[in-house]
Parts: C-alpha cells; sequence; structure tokens
C-alpha cells in the first residue's frame, strides 16, 4: 500500500515535471513563433519597400485623371486614387517611405540614445541636466512635439526623420541610461576602474556592450512607434507631402473620399496594422530571446 | 505617515517646475524658428506681404524673442497665461472651454477599454495556454498595432457611412443631454479606447498569473472558496498594483494624446486648440495648452504613485 | 455595495450604449403642414460653414465666411444689387463735384447701431477713415481720400484724382467698408474692433469658440423697403435666430444636410456634389464664383526668363488639372479671363491663345531656347486649401512629363504666406481667387502679391480706371489681360463652382456672390 502509494506520488510528481517541461517548451516554441511571424512579415514589408521600383505595375506618379477612383479590378488589383494613379503602387512605395522613416529614425535615436544615456549614467552634473531636459521633452505628448517641430521644419521626409527622432531619443536615453547605472555599480567596473582604465574605456568597452540588448529591444518598438506616428503626421497633413506617396497621405486623402472609395482608406490601412503588428512580434520575441525571465511572466 | 505623505508630494511638486521651465523654453523656441506670421491667417489668403508686415509690427511680434519670452514667463507667475490672438479671450478662458471634451473623450475611452480590458484579461489569464487564450492575446496584439485613428476611419467607413448608424463626426456638450454626448462620442471613445484596452488586457492577464499560482490563492480553493470569488477577489485585488500603473499611463495618455482622433472626429478638445494654435501662429495659446497638458501628465502620474500606497502599504513613495 | 454600485453605473451605461447605437438614426421627425393653412415658420435657421472665421472685422479680412456672416450684422453706405450696380444702402444719395474730386453723401436718418445709439456722420466718418488706413486694398485704390463730416447726416469724400470706379470700390463686398459707432472704431486695436456692433438686420450674441455665431434679429432695424436684390433692398431678418456652425468635417456638413439637423450648408464638397442631388429633401445651388491662377516668378529664378514662363503655359492641360481639382466638368469653366464670366463688361477671352495649350513639345522648344539646363523649378503650396494642392500635384506631374525638374514644397498655411514673400524661394504658386469687382482689384495686377511690377501694369490699370466710356474702359482691361498672358506673369487654370444645399423646406435664399439669408423663412 505505502509503496504503491509513493510511486503514485511518483509518477504524478513526473507527469506534472513532465507537463512543465512541456509547456516550457511550448512556450518557447509559442515566443519563437512569435519571433519568426514577426521577422517573416517584417521581411516581407522591407522586400515590398525594397523591390517596389521593379515590380510595382506602374509608375508611383503616373496620373489618369479620368480614370480616378476606380474600383478594384485586373487592371488595378487595388483601385485607383483620386488622381486615377495605381493604388497598388502608390501603398508599395508607401512601404518605402514607412521601412526608411522607421529604420533611419530607430538608428538615429538609437544611437544619440546611447549616447545620452551612456555618459548620464556615469557623470552626475551631467545626468541632473541631461534627464532634466528629457523629463521636459517626455512629458509633451509625442505627437503635439512632433507637429510643432514638423511646422518649424516644413514638410520632408528627413524633417519627420529629424523630428521624430527628437521625439523618440529621450525615452531610449533613458532605457539605456537605467540599465548602465546598474552595471556601473556592479563589482568588476570599479576593478577596471582600479587597474587604470580611462572613462572612455569603461563606458564604450564595458558598460556599453552590456546595455545593447536592452536598447535593441527598445529600438524596435521605436521603429514601429515611428512607423506610426509618421503615418499620423501625414494623416494630419504635417508629414511627408504628396505626391511623395506614403500610408498617412494616402489615409489622409482618403477620408475626402471615403463615401466613394473604401479601397483607398483599407490597404494602406492594412498594410500599416501588418508592419506595426510584425515589429511588435519581433519586439516580443527579442524580449523572451534575451530575457527569458520576464518572458515567463508576460507570456 | 502624513507628514511623510507630505514632505513626498511636496518634493515631487518641486522637482515639476525644471520639467515645466523645459517645456516651455523648448516650446517657445520651436515656434519661434516657425516661419509664418500670425497676422498672414487673420489677414486670410488673398492679404499681400506689406500688409502682413504692417499688422505684425502693431501686433509687437517683431520684438526679440527673449524679451517675449520673458514677459511671458513673467506673467506666467503672476497666474496669468496672457490673450490669444484668435480667439479674443485668455488663454485660461480658452483651455477651459477646451478641455471639456477631451476629458469626456478620455473617461469615455477609459471606460470601454476597462470594459473590453479586465474580463478579457480574466478569463485568458484562467484559461491559460488554451485556444481561448491565444485567440485572445491575438486579438489583443492586433489592437496595440492599429492605431487609433485608422481604427477609427474604419468606424467610420462601417457605422457611419454604409450602415449609417452613427453620426460621422462632431461634438455635442453635456449640456444638450448624455444620449447625444454619448451618441456623437462613442465612435472616437472606442477608436481610442481599443488600444489601451489591448495593453491592458495583456497586463492585466500578466498580473493575474503572477498572482493565481501563489500558495495562497491555492489555500483559498483549497478552503472551497467559489472559484469567482477567488478570481475576482483575491487575486484581481493583489493583481491591481501594475494594472493600475497601465491604467494610470493609459489615462495620461487618453487625456494628453487624443490629437488625432479629435481631429478626425472634429472634437472641439485640446488637441484640436493647440493644433489649430500651431497652425494659426497662436504663440500664447501653444504654450498655455502644452505646460497644461504637461501638468495634467505628470499630476496622474503622482496620484498613480500615491494610490500605490493606499492600495499597498508595503510600497515606499520614495524608492527612487 | 461600493461595487455593487459600480457595477450597477456600468451596466446602465452600456444599456444607454445599446439603445443609443440602435434608434440614434432618426432625428425628428418632419411634420407636415395641414392643406389650407398658412405655412409656420421656425424661429431658428441653421447654416454650417466650413471654418470659423478668423474675424467679423472686415476692414482686416477678404476671408468668405467672414464676410457672409458679417454681412448679417453691418452695413456700407452703398452696396451691390444683382446686376452688380451700386444701390444707397445706408447712405441714400451721393453728388460728385464738377472736378470729380468731392463726393457727397446723404446720409440716411433715423439708422439705429445695436446698441441703440442713431448713426450719424461722426459714425461714417470714423469708419470710412479707419477702413482707407486699415484695409490695403482701400489704400490702394483710394489712397490719399479722406472723409468729413459736413453736418449730421452728410458726410464728404474728397479723392486725389479722378477715376471711375470710387462708388463702386466704396459698395463693394470684398473688401467691406461698413459703419459701426464712433467709439467703436475708437477703441479697435490692430487685431480689429473689441465689439461687433453694426446696423444690419441681425446682432451678434453670442459667438462660441470653435463652435458657432448666433445671431438674432435686430428689433429697431428699419429696412429699405421695396424688393430685394442681391444685397440691397429688402432685408427682413425673416427668421429671428441665425446660427453658424463651424463644421470644418466634409463629411459631417453632408450627413447634417441628409439628416436634417442643419438647414444650409455652404460649401458642399465636390466629391459628395452627386450624393446631395440624389438625396431627398435637399436642393443645390452652385455658381462660378472664382477662378484658380497659377503666378509665376518673374523676379528671381529659372522663370525670370519669359521664354520659360511660356514653355511652362505651354506645358499645362488646364482639362485635367481642373478635373483632378474640381472632380467633375459641372463644377468647372476653362476660361482664360481673369475676372468674374458673369460680368460682361469684364469677361474678356484676350490671351486664350496661351491658354490650355497641352503642348509639351512647344514646351520642350522653348525650354531649349530658354538654354533650360534641368535646374529645380519650385511649386509652392499649402496643403490647408485643398484644390490648391491638388492642382499643384497635377501641374508637377505635366512639368515633369514635359521635361522639367519639378519639386513641390508643401507648407502650412503661415509658412505658405511668409514663403511666397521670398521670391528666391519658388517658382510657381497656384492660389483659389475669389472674384472681383473691378481689375484693379485683383491679384493677378498686385505687384507684391507675386512679384508682378511690370511698368506696362500701372499704365493699363490706370487706363482702366480713368476710362471715359464703358467700351473704352473694356478694351483696356482686354489689352492688359492680352500683355499679362505675353509677358507670361500668370495664368488662368479655369473657373471654378462654389455649390452650396439647403433642405427644401428653406425659402428665400438667395445665393449671390455670396450667400444671403436675411429674408429666408423655414417651413416647419
Amino acid at each position: 500500500m505505502e509503496t504503491i502509494k509513493q510511486k503514485e506520488n511518483i509518477n504524478e510528481i513526473r507527469n506534472r515535471l513532465l507537463n512543465q517541461q512541456r509547456k516550457l517548451q511550448r512556450r518557447k516554441i509559442l515566443s519563437n513563433r512569435s519571433l519568426l511571424i514577426g521577422a517573416l512579415i517584417l521581411l516581407a514589408m522591407v522586400l515590398i519597400a525594397v523591390l517596389a521600383p521593379f515590380i510595382a505595375p506602374y509608375s508611383p506618379s503616373d496620373m489618369n485623371v479620368p480614370n480616378r477612383l476606380m474600383p478594384p479590378s485586373a487592371q488595378h488589383l487595388l483601385g485607383t486614387d483620386e488622381f486615377g494613379r495605381d493604388l497598388l503602387t502608390r501603398v508599395m512605395y508607401g512601404a518605402r517611405v514607412s521601412m526608411f522613416v522607421g529604420l533611419a529614425v530607430s538608428i538615429l535615436s538609437s544611437v544619440f540614445g546611447l549616447i545620452i544615456g551612456l555618459y548620464a549614467s556615469y557623470f552626475k552634473t551631467l545626468d541632473h541636466i541631461l534627464m532634466r531636459i528629457s523629463d521636459g521633452l517626455i512629458a509633451i505628448p509625442g505627437i503635439l512635439l512632433a507637429i510643432a517641430l514638423m511646422a518649424a521644419l516644413g514638410g520632408s521626409i528627413w524633417n519627420v526623420v529629424i523630428a521624430l527622432t527628437v521625439v523618440f531619443t529621450p525615452s531610449i536615453a533613458r532605457v539605456v541610461r537605467s540599465s548602465a547605472v546598474v552595471i556601473r555599480e556592479q563589482a568588476y567596473i570599479e576593478a577596471v576602474y582600479m587597474q587604470g582604465a580611462g572613462h572612455f574605456r569603461i563606458l564604450w568597452g564595458n558598460i556599453a556592450p552590456n546595455v545593447l540588448s536592452p536598447l535593441l529591444i527598445q529600438a524596435t518598438f521605436i521603429f514601429a512607434s515611428a512607423i506610426l506616428s509618421e503615418a499620423a503626421l501625414s494623416f494630419l497633413g504635417a508629414g511627408i507631402p504628396a505626391p511623395e506617396p506614403s500610408w498617412g497621405n494616402i489615409l489622409q486623402a482618403s477620408k475626402l473620399v471615403i463615401n466613394k472609395a473604401w479601397w483607398v482608406a483599407v490597404f494602406p490601412g492594412v498594410m500599416l496594422i501588418l508592419s506595426v503588428l510584425s515589429l511588435n512580434l519581433l519586439g516580443d520575441g527579442l524580449r523572451d530571446y534575451f530575457d527569458p525571465h520576464i518572458s515567463a511572466r508576460n507570456k | 505617515m502624513g507628514d511623510y505623505m507630505l514632505t513626498y508630494i511636496f518634493k515631487r511638486l518641486v522637482s515639476i517646475v525644471p520639467v515645466l521651465f523645459v517645456v516651455s523654453i523648448a516650446i517657445f523656441m520651436i515656434i519661434h524658428i516657425t516661419p509664418g506670421e500670425p497676422a498672414s491667417v487673420l489677414l486670410g489668403l488673398e492679404a499681400t506681404p506689406e500688409e502682413i508686415e504692417a499688422l505684425n509690427e502693431q501686433m509687437g511680434l517683431n520684438r526679440p524673442i527673449y524679451i517675449q519670452y520673458f514677459t511671458w514667463i513673467k506673467n506666467v507667475f503672476k497666474g496669468d497665461l496672457g490673450d490669444s490672438i484668435f480667439m479674443r479671450m485668455p488663454v485660461a478662458d480658452a483651455i477651459r472651454d477646451y478641455f471639456p471634451p477631451t476629458m469626456s473623450l478620455a473617461i469615455l475611452a477609459q471606460l470601454i477599454a476597462l470594459i473590453i480590458a479586465i474580463p478579457t484579461g480574466i478569463i485568458a489569464s484562467y484559461k491559460r495556454g488554451k485556444p481561448i487564450d491565444t485567440a485572445l492575446m491575438s486579438v489583443s496584439l492586433l489592437g496595440m498595432a492599429t492605431p487609433g485613428f485608422l481604427l477609427g476611419l474604419f468606424l467610420m467607413l462601417l457605422f457611419s457611412v454604409q450602415l449609417g448608424w452613427l453620426p460621422v463626426a462632431g461634438y455635442r456638450p453635456l449640456s444638450m443631454g448624455l444620449g447625444t454626448h454619448l451618441y456623437y462620442l462613442i465612435l472616437p471613445a472606442f477608436s481610442l479606447g481599443v488600444v489601451q484596452a489591448a495593453l491592458i488586457a495583456r497586463m492585466t492577464r500578466s498580473s493575474m498569473l503572477d498572482v493565481l499560482y501563489n500558495n495562497y490563492i491555492k489555500t483559498a480553493r483549497a478552503k472551497g472558496i467559489k472559484e469567482k470569488v477567488v478570481l475576482l477577489k483575491h487575486a484581481l485585488k493583489n493583481a491591481s498594483l501594475p494594472i493600475l500603473t497601465v491604467l494610470g499611463q493609459s489615462f495620461g495618455t487618453l487625456v494628453t494624446g487624443a490629437v488625432v482622433i479629435e481631429s478626425l472626429f472634429n472634437i472641439p478638445g485640446m488637441g484640436q486648440l493647440v493644433l489649430n494654435s500651431i497652425k494659426r501662429r497662436d504663440i500664447a495659446v501653444i504654450q498655455g495648452v502644452v505646460l497644461f497638458i504637461t501638468l495634467i501628465y505628470v499630476g496622474v502620474n503622482l496620484f498613480v504613485d500615491l494610490m500605490y500606497g493606499v492600495i499597498d502599504p508595503r510600497v515606499r513613495l520614495d524608492r527612487k | 455595495m461600493k461595487k455593487y454600485s459600480k457595477i450597477k453605473i456600468i451596466t446602465i451605461i452600456l444599456i444607454l450604449l445599446l439603445t443609443l447605437s440602435a434608434c440614434g438614426g432618426n432625428g425628428e421627425t418632419a411634420t407636415t403642414t395641414a392643406p389650407g393653412t398658412t405655412p409656420e415658420y421656425k424661429d431658428t435657421l441653421i447654416i454650417a460653414t466650413t471654418a470659423q472665421p478668423p474675424t467679423l472685422d472686415g476692414s482686416l479680412t477678404a476671408s468668405q465666411v467672414s464676410l457672409t456672416i458679417a454681412g448679417n450684422i453691418f452695413e456700407q453706405l452703398y452696396t451691390m444689387n444683382k446686376d452688380y450696380e451700386p444701390t444707397p444702402d445706408l447712405a441714400e444719395s451721393y453728388t460728385v463735384s464738377d472736378d470729380g474730386l468731392v463726393y457727397t453723401f446723404k446720409l440716411r436718418e433715423g439708422v439705429k447701431f445695436h446698441n441703440g445709439k442713431e448713426m450719424t456722420a461722426d459714425d461714417v466718418v470714423a469708419s470710412m477713415n479707419r477702413w482707407l488706413e486699415v484695409s490695403a486694398r482701400g489704400k490702394t485704390l483710394l489712397g490719399g481720400s479722406v472723409f468729413a463730416k459736413v453736418d449730421d447726416y452728410t458726410v464728404t469724400l474728397t479723392v486725389p484724382k479722378v477715376t471711375s470706379d470710387v462708388i463702386t470700390i466704396i459698395a463693394t463686398r470684398t473688401f467691406f467698408p461698413v459703419i459701426m459707432p464712433k467709439e467703436v472704431i475708437e477703441a479697435a486695436t490692430p487685431e480689429g474692433v473689441q465689439e461687433y456692433i453694426g446696423t444690419g438686420p441681425y446682432k451678434l450674441v453670442e459667438w462660441k469658440q470653435d463652435q458657432y455665431i448666433h445671431l438674432v434679429k435686430y428689433d429697431e432695424y428699419t429696412t429699405i423697403p421695396g424688393e430685394s436684390s442681391a444685397y440691397s433692398g429688402l432685408k427682413s431678418a425673416a427668421t429671428p435666430n441665425l446660427f453658424f456652425y463651424f463644421v470644418q468635417d466634409h463629411s459631417t456638413r453632408i450627413a447634417g444636410m441628409k439628416t436634417g439637423e442643419y438647414d444650409i450648408i455652404e460649401n458642399v464638397p465636390l466629391e459628395n456634389y452627386d450624393e446631395l442631388k440624389d438625396a431627398e429633401g435637399v436642393v443645390l445651388y452652385s455658381k462660378p464664383s472664382g477662378s484658380l491662377n497659377a503666378f509665376f516668378n518673374t523676379q528671381q529664378g529659372v522663370l525670370s526668363d519669359v521664354k520659360m514662363r511660356q514653355a511652362v503655359m505651354a506645358a499645362l492641360s488646364m482639362d485635367e488639372i481642373m478635373l483632378a481639382s474640381y472632380a467633375d466638368t459641372a463644377h468647372f469653366t476653362l476660361d482664360p479671363g481673369y475676372m468674374n464670366l458673369n460680368q460682361p463688361q469684364w469677361a474678356v477671352k484676350t490671351g486664350s491663345e496661351f491658354y490650355n495649350q497641352k503642348n509639351p513639345d512647344k514646351a520642350k522648344q522653348l525650354m531649349a531656347e530658354a538654354g533650360y539646363n534641368g535646374e529645380t523649378i519650385n511649386l509652392l503650396t499649402t496643403p490647408d486649401y485643398q484644390e490648391m494642392y491638388t492642382a499643384t500635384l497635377v501641374v508637377q506631374e505635366q512639368l515633369r512629363q514635359a521635361g522639367f525638374t519639378v519639386e513641390v514644397i508643401a507648407l502650412d498655411f503661415p509658412s505658405f504666406m511668409s514663403t511666397k514673400g521670398d521670391f528666391g524661394k519658388w517658382d510657381i504658386f497656384i492660389t483659389s481667387n475669389g472674384y472681383n469687382i473691378i481689375p484693379p482689384m485683383i491679384l493677378a495686377v498686385n505687384s507684391s502679391w507675386a512679384g508682378f511690377d511690370a511698368p506696362e501694369v500701372a499704365l493699363g490699370l490706370a487706363a482702366i480706371r480713368e476710362a471715359g466710356s464703358y467700351e473704352e474702359a473694356q478694351q483696356a482691361w482686354a489689352d492688359l489681360q492680352q500683355f499679362m498672358y505675353e509677358y507670361g506673369s500668370s495664368t488662368a487654370i479655369g473657373h471654378y463652382n462654389t455649390s452650396m444645399a439647403t433642405r427644401d423646406s428653406v425659402d428665400g435664399f438667395v445665393y449671390f456672390d455670396l450667400p444671403i439669408y436675411w429674408n429666408v423663412v423655414v417651413t416647419k
């Protein structure tokens, strides 16, 4: 009796353990899956963006005014816009703008954020000044700050990149700083300093490599936010000026013809959702990859 | 405890001052490098450059920037935010007029978000790993990826243009009746609420998961307490801290960041006010509104931090 | 207990929302008048305008919304009838001295301002002299003129030189020289008058920022009896309350018209014209109201060469630009003229050989002759005005096809205005310009508008203003228009219609250059 019961117990425990392990694996696959799906969709977007000039059926600027607002057909798979331009072509070229803005903003704000965050974590006075400034910039709603900057700079793709970089750099700087402060307090940094390493070497040789993973995760989300912000800015008429096609400015134009031509709103909208979704998935996936502990909680 | 609380609040309030300074200087500088004059808006499309220049001179907008800034900041300390060039009223009055729509929108959006998110999060955590969990979390991922203005556009296409059930856009104040008020606000609030709902649902789920596998929940279950009570009373209460954080943040975003939705649905709120003022180069209004919005943002954060202490007395407020 | 009440509240709200979404659509049901009875009229007329006016001070702005609303509150000495003839309004009559330099106006007696004060010569002199000082075009056209009081009901206007259009200028709606109380004029700041007190059939009750303006019938208004003709004659304030809602969003205006929420909507967007045409209970009004023009930089840059300007004009296809900007051929007219197509005296067709050429080959040849080498042509525009923006994009594409290198500079409105003043930064801009009464008032001949300052313009304008007869003036304008096309300072692209819609219960509405509301009634 006794042994059987113990056996049962052991079996139960083993089953439970197996179960847990399976769960863990499944979770890992799941998280990998989000990384995978995200990367795949993003890859597709990037391909469309890069290959647009070769695969698009028409030129994005060719107008055919009498043919305006034609519904999707064999000739124009996604229909035409208010100038009779091919919507499919314009949506493909729109991917170029979105991908470019997203990439440029995430790279630029990562670079500036890294520099600012690192130095702020290391020098007390500088920290106070930089963090007060970033507090201020963060406190202004991002979209308002971007709109004001765009009014000042004028509408162009580079100006959108500049404005959004100003908006997103402080949040990256904060992430970098908080990770760097933790590392800085660790004993081995002290040891390196004792050995006579200079501030520059400690900062870039010892601290910087350790903040790269949170930076990468944050940069992925900034990529998504930048795409969204560009779309919102262009939607308000403060972003990429026509005739350069961007999903945001196609959506803006769609609002005027919404009761006549649903397709002008729907297709760029779906693309926008897909690309943001892919980046969010990718970001989640990366976070799981770098920090399985957090992932277990969030997933 | 009381003294300690007060000191903490006081410290936090003092720390707002440099933030506001940075904000005001940043905005002032941005507006200053922005080309274009309020005079040209006042005079309209057909005005000639000479007319614009003359009006500018008369309005004192040709003075050096630092003089304009110091005049402004001096008045702010006296409690005077200045006057709007266009609206012919003090900026404070303009804020008072434009704040209610934004507030209504934010409250309704938050309500919608909560109604969707809390049950979703609880169900998902309870059915963790089951198809329903996966389905709900996938939908929430989609919700997080859909910007409010796009959802608004789609909803407008469906409910207003195709079905004709709801107004395309516009705003009716509460004074015209709660029904009318809500009838006009429902689409924008929903568009705004969904993204927040997705966020809150995910947060609720993960906080619930943290709690659900704790011993006291197991004990509660072992005691034979009904599952519903376990979930809602014991688990949710203990999971409420992180949820509250997200809630505070999301309310902050709702109040401060509804610019695009307000513009899409033509709601005369703070976002529209500041957007129009940027277009009109009405600097006093831009400054006043941005300061006000910043204050709200900081205020909401402070409130959330204080709530931590109320919900869980173990939390020390000055942990930073 | 607490939780319970929260749940209750939420449930109530949910039920509310559900009921709303279920039955929200239907507004009030229209009541039909029983046959045989006289129709009953509503006491409120609701008008949806496109934007909030920047000000109601007509001396400062030429904005259409301002003038439409202000026209109910303020009045002029003279105003226009439907044939564009100056007709007495606050003045009774005028005489001109033999040398043609002194105009003497007899004022109507017993006219009361909205503050109860009687209008006298002092108010007229103060208002008109401020207008001469503040309104830039008043200054340009009547510079050096001055009003003076003779007695309480007589004023004089002394002009520096003889022209034939003095009364026309005073009577025009576009610059709106209105009469306000002297005290209001004296308290005015550069931003405008502080109070809106006029003599018109309506007075201002409330201006809710970014929402509406509410006007109410002025009970002591004394109208000129007799027939009403455009801005002149009888003004009855037939509906006691006028509400002007500012509804920027087009779809909202359209939806509001269909449901009957608004009695009248201004500016029916072209995309929605057909939709309203098919809608039940809606009446549409449409008329030419201005021209879309392209202005060339004659001062600096690539286009300072006349050959290049002609090359640009050769490349343009006006049909396409107008179609893209105004959606349907029903909404525009192709015509090289700059003036109102309904004003026979000024609607001349000279310069038509330069208009709508659609000839890229000729453009290429002219470019070669000018030695064009791919320098960028900058098109300045603002997305804040949809039709100007759209036209600019089509022009860009047409010029690109013809072989020009073209860039669009899109700025918000204030930046657009200030950049326009900088000749180093643009080569072409396109604006839609409302009609003006006489050629000297149009922007195409105004040197500070786009920098077009050829001496022939001033001479041509003088010839028009000092001409002895109708035909002589007409010929002088035809010659000037021809010169402008040859010189390539600008080109008309086309003339656009503006449309408005009313419910079919609205009666007595007149859509002249601006909509006229004071004789409108709405059956219940």
